[in-house]
């Protein structure tokens, strides 16, 4: 990585510490595990009657909401790290710097997808806790969690991308967070039909590493990771030949 | 000017400045949302649900997609909507060194709020009429249940609306209160579920009011659910007011 990226990287570090994009990356899989405690302390008995492939379970019902929240994230975070020169006015004087623009995408997609990747990191040690406060075996889980916390992960690259390239050239955020949020709730729909499935929001909803999904998780993922540095692509030279106001 | 005369006035003018937004098609995003989820679930049931009460299925199936994630998500994205126009260039001191009081502009904000949510609740009772009768769907349409529960689902979505309203004021960033709003909503199914604390949850409460099931809000009494809903829209309204009226603006 050349030194110009490092710093554009670093940049961006500094305009987030005075933001919680940082906490909303740790609370959210925190949340998740606290509804999944909630969940199997509350039926226990209906989700793992005797003879369940007790890691299926698990990763089942941090799939439910990983699929909403993943896409979500994506969302929220670009939304906000665009937001963040929106509001100040600050893309004519950070582009007026000697810094390419796609440089100044690239940075800005690596956060929100570096932040993402923490939160799915953060989502396989939920997912092992939870499963060992219930006295599961870890050696036999953390294969198919890691799966879990990867899987969905890549395959949500494509939305990062779309999601950034629309908050960074709209001034308005709602735009985007529409667009994302319809697009996350009606992924199990797209994700049910021929050509639905080929638009990226339904990936994240079949990238589920399990036996009773009909999709192929590891074959979506690597979808979504082509598709996603595509996009990147695609949308970081869009960006950079846009008139900014 | 009268307190009544200043509050008309920055109320039209709210109305005036959401005429710029875009708040027009999205106002019509949320019940689009349920209808199309509503009518597909509809579908899918039909032959299970055969011989119930064809409107009451039609209408929860409606409300279970609308009032279960949509709905609390839109109060969050009004809320934000109706202040980015402030929050942006200085906007707050422009309209606030205008003779107006800052109270009028809180409530006249939170008025125009309760007022999009409200066409929201009527456009999803036309697109559930037009849905049922598009799909044939028999029987003699049930107005009082069909009125009550989007009046009820529309008083109980006040509580967030005023939460909301508060943090859309305060956070500059357009995408914060929206965040917090979205994490909060999701495990609201969930928390629905639960007798106890489902009903303190502002963003389960829609969901609650607007169940068709007789025991909607489980072992909790109507009344005390009421006495929760209101009694949380009066506080937050009276907090956010408050906080409002006597802070700095940036």
């Amino acid at each position: 990585m050349s030194a110009t990226t490092l710093s554009g990287l670093a940049s961006e570090r500094v305009k987030l510490t005075r933001t919680w994009l940082v906490w909303l990356a740790i609370l959210a899989p925190v949340g998740i595990y606290g509804m999944n405690w909630f969940n199997f302390d509350l039926r226990y008995e209906y989700l793992f009657p005797p003879g369940t492939d007790v890691w299926d379970v698990v990763i089942r019902n941090f799939h439910m909401l990983s699929s909403l929240a993943l896409p979500f994230g994506a969302t929220l975070l670009a939304a906000m790290i665009a937001g963040l020169e929106h509001q100040a006015d600050a893309w004519k004087q950070m582009l007026a710097l000697p810094v390419s623009r796609t440089r100044i995408f690239f940075s800005k997609w690596l956060w929100v997808a570096g932040l993402l990747l923490l939160s799915s990191v953060l989502l396989v040690a939920a997912m092992l806790v939870l499963g060992w406060q219930f006295g599961f075996a870890v050696e036999d889980g953390w294969r198919v969690a890691a799966r879990e916390g990867l899987l969905p992960f890549l395959a949500t690259l494509p939305l990062v991308s779309i999601q950034l390239w629309l908050s960074c050239t709209m001034r308005n955020q709602a735009t985007p967070f529409a667009v994302g949020l319809v697009g996350a709730l009606f992924a199990p729909p797209m994700a049910g039909s021929m050509i639905g499935k080929w638009i990226p929001y339904a990936y994240p909803s079949m990238a589920f590493p399990s036996p009773k999904n009909p999709f192929d998780p590891e074959w979506t993922a690597w979808l979504g990771l082509g598709v996603g540095l595509v996009t990147l692509i695609v949308c970081a030279l869009d960006f950079a030949r846009r008139d900014v106001r | 000017m009268t307190q009544g005369a200043t509050f008309r006035r920055t109320l039209s003018a709210e109305i005036l400045k959401m005429r710029g937004s875009q708040i027009g098609w999205m106002m019509w995003l949320g019940p689009l949302i349920g209808a199309v989820g509503g009518v597909g679930g509809y579908v899918q049931v039909r032959e299970e649900i055969a011989g119930q009460p064809e409107w009451i299925m039609l209408y929860a199936m409606f409300v279970l997609n609308y009032a279960m994630l949509f709905l609390p998500i839109l109060v969050g994205l009004y809320t934000a909507m109706i202040c980015r126009f402030e929050h942006q260039s200085g906007g707050w001191k422009q309209w606030l060194a205008l003779p107006v009081s800052r109270s009028a502009v809180y409530l006249s904000k939170g008025l125009l709020v309760l007022g999009l949510l409200l066409v929201g609740q009527v456009l999803l009772l036309v697109l559930m009429l037009a849905g049922g009768l598009v799909l044939g769907v028999e029987g003699e349409i049930p107005w009082g249940r069909l009125l009550n529960g989007l009046f009820y689902g529309w008083v109980a979505t006040w509580p967030l609306a005023a939460l909301q309203l508060w943090v859309s004021t305060v956070w500059k960033s357009f995408a914060a209160p929206l965040a917090l709003n979205v994490i909060f909503t999701l495990p609201a199914v969930a928390i629905a579920n639960s007798a106890t604390y489902g009903p303190w949850y502002p963003w389960a409460q829609p969901l609650l009011a607007m169940m068709p099931m007789e025991k909607a809000i489980s072992d909790f009494s109507q009344l005390n659910f009421w006495v929760i809903v209101v009694g949380g829209f009066v506080l937050l309204t009276a907090a956010g007011w408050r906080h409002f009226v006597r802070r700095d603006v940036a």
